[in-house]
């Protein structure tokens, strides 16, 4: 009985693979074109793109960053944000917070309350009011330090860990019942 | 009652995905077939059991049961009913459920319509698929809970706990629905509500192809057929993950009040990794299809995409990713890792294992650097190519910095608008040319030829652009690619409607319904084309032409925002909505040459502890006017508003639609062989008999 198929033999033919040797040095340098292409392009991006990324402490210490390009990131302290929306002036202040914690949240919160953080005024320009930026957020900036100690960002991420994070309820008074 | 019966669904999946592993695994070595049936029906039973869950923690955010600790964090008794239901995904916890049951739903679906026809393969892809829901249902049992619930400790102190403590008190419920956080106002937005939901669906749909793989590997089966039964798979969580990320740019360009749509943050680069390699398999399984060609390479890319899929999942989820989108720090990081580089490592090792017994050679070689497979494997690099330079950008830098000179290093938004614009250009590109060389071997003059309308049109297109809008070269170049990938698209279409109408003479309509019904593969995917190309032109448009203006009027005052409009500030209202939060709401009225275009509303909702800018546009296909009121005096005479002119962004959108549309039309159901073929081989059949 006839079989009518429509797949492919799954069996390799092998008289069909093989291919002459510069044909197989042509896509061989073809591939290498290609990827001498990509790997400039990554390492002008590299170079040109790159920012280190520092805490609160390390920019305000080290006077080599006064001028550079970097990426910090500090706690926001809610009672410093000044907003002008005639003229879309931002300004705050933010306090380290260390690179290792457990939990966010309580890195966040003794960022804040702890006086003896380092802290940095942060002046931004033409901005609308980012809806995250609230007391105890943390603040993802990219920037300069200027000479005057300020730190003049263009770009600033948030993130909120009371939103994103779970948290407990403080209760004051708890009335219970028993299981 | 409610965390009893889910916390029980939840370990009775455990159990049941366990049992599948190792039925389906044992069975099939030991050719126990009633066994490996008994493994396939336990992981059937993973969807109704996370279902039940699933339904025990809604009836939890519908009922106000607060004691919860998620339904705590993501509802309040002001929480309209409609939101309480989306809260299911609204965090951490509730998420990874969902997540969960959304890859059952996937695995019974691929374990039901595949059991008969691929039963070599089965057994394999049903413990595989297992294997990855008991991992993500672990996490949930044992890191984040979705039903653990706060108790009082002896010492009046609220604790956490899954199980109850011993000793352990109720906390009163007033107090807690008194302290209940409420849902996130940033999410409460349509596309935030659907994209999600999407963007998992999009994940886990990858568990399928990833698991017939697999199978394909474990098994010996290397036939095409772990292929036939995956593409449309593939297809379908492709479509799902574009769906996600067009629906979370659309959110971020409504909520985020930037202005923007994409932001090179490392979480939505992490969910764009696998599109991208998902693309490129897309691809090449046609080549392994029509010429059998780069069986390893497809296997590499459907193990990857699931790989970056699980890297995307441990991103977002682990909180160690500096990124505005990720959940908060949890203790899931390590589990998530550890399992991305055991899933990663176990499918490359079986790869590289079959690849040196000679099991996945090739059946042609490549006749000639314009073939069709030739563009389609240059085509392939490119998306590999971008994966791999986003992948650097937003993970391999800082790591390897962290690592190498103990300083972390990011790679801002500025390396990747270097970098990306070059690859975009190539893959517009080979958009356009690929299509039209032929298999084995095409010629430069035949495939100068095919392209010759589409280059012409192009050319007409671009000059048009030239004399009528603002350009310059590095746009024209791009509108240029973009086009020329879209009008070969159109081409082919018409040429083969043409076809159909000039062989059988029938109307548009028909030839275009059979057209597409004959083969849905073919004009599906130029249907995707045509959908990418707007994508490109609107992005184009958007990014290097956006204009923005700062204007602080008073009520009546009109400004020049534009050469074209003006606006007027009409007036603003303060109220209070009937959840509590204070809404200012400004008017403002559009104009172009003196007259009225239409009105637009910004506003501003103060929910307690923050407030949400939320803009007002007008909206054409050829820009946004798009405006958020950033501030207002206390008598509401004066206000201030960030005015965006975005040209051309909703031609993304509409692309997006367009791309929905064409993927839908690939993946959708058809004879595999034609009617007529059919009806010859059962003639055949017959007079042999």
């Amino acid at each position: 009985m006839a079989q009518l198929t429509w797949e492919k033999s799954s069996l390799p033919n092998k008289s069909k693979t093989s291919r002459p040797a510069w044909e197989r040095y042509k896509f061989l340098a073809g591939g290498g074109v290609l990827l001498a292409i990509v790997a400039i392009l990554v390492l002008s991006g590299t170079l040109s793109g790159a920012r280190f990324f520092l805490s609160v402490d390390s920019v305000v210490h080290n006077a080599s960053y006064v001028g550079q390009t970097v990426r910090l990131t500090g706690a926001v302290l809610g009672d410093t944000i000044v907003y002008d929306p005639k003229t879309g002036d931002l300004a705050f202040t933010i306090a380290h917070v260390p690179d290792q914690f457990d939990d966010l949240a309580t890195a966040l919160h003794e960022s804040v309350t702890d006086p003896s953080r380092t802290r940095l005024k942060i002046v931004m320009k033409n901005q609308v009011m980012p809806d995250l930026l609230q007391h105890e957020a943390q603040a993802i900036l990219t920037g300069k330090m200027g000479d005057d100690g300020m730190f003049y960002a263009t770009e600033l991420n948030l993130k909120c860990p009371s939103r994103f994070g779970q948290g407990m309820p403080e209760l004051n008074h708890p009335v219970v019942k028993t299981n | 009652m409610s965390a009893e019966i889910g916390l029980a669904a939840v370990g009775l999946a455990f159990l049941a995905a366990l049992y599948a592993i190792f039925a389906c695994v044992y069975g099939e070595r030991t050719y126990q077939g009633r066994l490996v049936l008994s493994g396939r029906n336990a992981a059937l039973l993973t969807f109704p059991l996370l279902l039940i869950a699933v339904c025990a923690l809604w009836t939890a955010l519908l009922s106000g049961d607060y004691q919860i600790s998620y339904v705590w964090s993501v509802s309040n008794p002001q929480t309209p009913i409609f939101y309480r239901i989306t809260a299911l995904w609204g965090s951490q916890q509730g998420s990874l459920l969902f997540w969960s049951l959304l890859m059952s739903g996937f695995s019974a679906v691929a374990i039901w319509l595949n059991w008969r026809s691929e039963r070599r393969l089965m057994p394999y892809a049903t413990a595989v698929m297992m294997a990855t829901l008991a991992f993500f249902i672990g996490l949930l049992l044992f890191f984040e809970n979705p039903f653990a619930r706060y108790w009082l400790d002896s010492a009046q102190q609220v604790i956490q706990s899954t199980l109850i403590p011993a000793n352990a008190l109720t906390p009163d419920a007033g107090q807690l629905a008194a302290t209940a956080k409420g849902l996130n106002p940033l999410l409460r937005h349509f596309g935030m509500i659907i994209h999600p939901p999407m963007l998992y669906l999009g994940f886990t749909g990858f568990v399928v192809p990833f698991a017939f793989a697999l199978a394909a590997l474990a098994s010996g089966d290397l036939s095409p057929n772990w292929i036939k039964a995956t593409r449309r798979w593939t297809l379908i969580a492709w479509l799902f993950l574009s769906l996600g990320l067009i629906l979370g740019g659309r959110w971020a360009y409504d909520v985020l009040g930037w202005g923007g749509y994409w932001g090179w943050d490392p979480v939505e680069n992490a969910a764009f990794l696998p599109w991208l390699i998902g693309t490129a398999f897309l691809h090449s399984v046609m080549i392994q299809q029509k010429r059998g060609m780069l069986k390893v390479w497809n296997m590499v890319l459907v193990l990857l995409t699931f790989s970056a899929v699980l890297f995307g999942t441990f991103a977002t989820r682990s909180g160690v990713i500096e990124s505005v989108h990720s959940f908060a720090r949890s203790q899931i990081g390590f589990p998530m890792l550890t399992f991305w580089a055991t899933m990663t490592i176990i499918g490359l090792g079986l790869l590289v294992w079959r690849w040196q017994r000679g099991e996945l050679r090739d059946e042609h070689a490549f006749a000639g650097l314009l073939s069709r497979e030739t563009l389609f494997v240059l085509n392939n690099v490119i998306f590999v190519a971008l994966a791999l330079v986003i992948f650097w950008g937003s993970f391999g830098a800082p790591i390897l910095s962290e690592l190498v000179l103990h300083t972390e290093i990011t790679l801002g938004k500025e390396y990747f608008m270097q970098v990306t614009p070059p690859l975009f250009l190539a893959m517009y590109l080979l958009m356009g040319i690929a299509p039209l060389s032929a298999w084995s071997a095409t010629t430069i003059a035949r495939l100068g030829n095919a392209l010759f309308v589409p280059a012409l049109l192009t050319l007409i297109t671009v000059a048009g652009i030239v004399f009528t809008s603002p350009t310059t070269l590095v746009s024209l170049i791009g509108y240029a690619a973009a086009f020329l990938a879209g009008y070969v698209a159109l081409w082919e279409t018409y040429r083969g409607i043409r076809a159909r109408r000039g062989g059988k003479r029938e109307s548009w309509a028909a030839a275009i319904q059979a057209l597409f019904r004959r083969n849905p593969q073919r004009y599906g995917g130029y249907l995707v084309h045509l959908g990418i190309t707007i994508i490109g032109i609107g992005v184009i448009g958007s990014t290097l032409f956006q204009l923005e203006t700062r204007q602080t009027l008073r009520q009546g005052e009109t400004v020049q925002i534009s050469p074209e409009y003006q606006i007027r500030f009409d007036a603003l209202e303060r109220g209070i909505s009937a959840d509590g939060r204070e809404i200012d709401t400004a008017t403002l009225t559009l104009l172009q040459d003196s007259k009225i275009v239409t009105q637009i509303t910004p506003r501003i909702d103060n929910f307690p502890g923050q407030a949400m800018t939320i803009s007002g546009a007008y909206s054409t296909l050829e820009k946004d006017v798009y405006v958020l009121l950033t501030g207002a005096d206390a008598t509401g005479q004066t206000a201030t508003f960030k005015i965006y002119i975005n040209p051309l962004v909703n031609l993304v959108w509409w692309g997006g639609v367009i791309l929905i549309l064409g993927t839908l039309l690939a993946a959708w159901p058809h004879d595999a062989v034609p009617e007529r073929a059919r009806q010859t081989a059962s003639k055949i059949a017959k007079a042999a008999a």
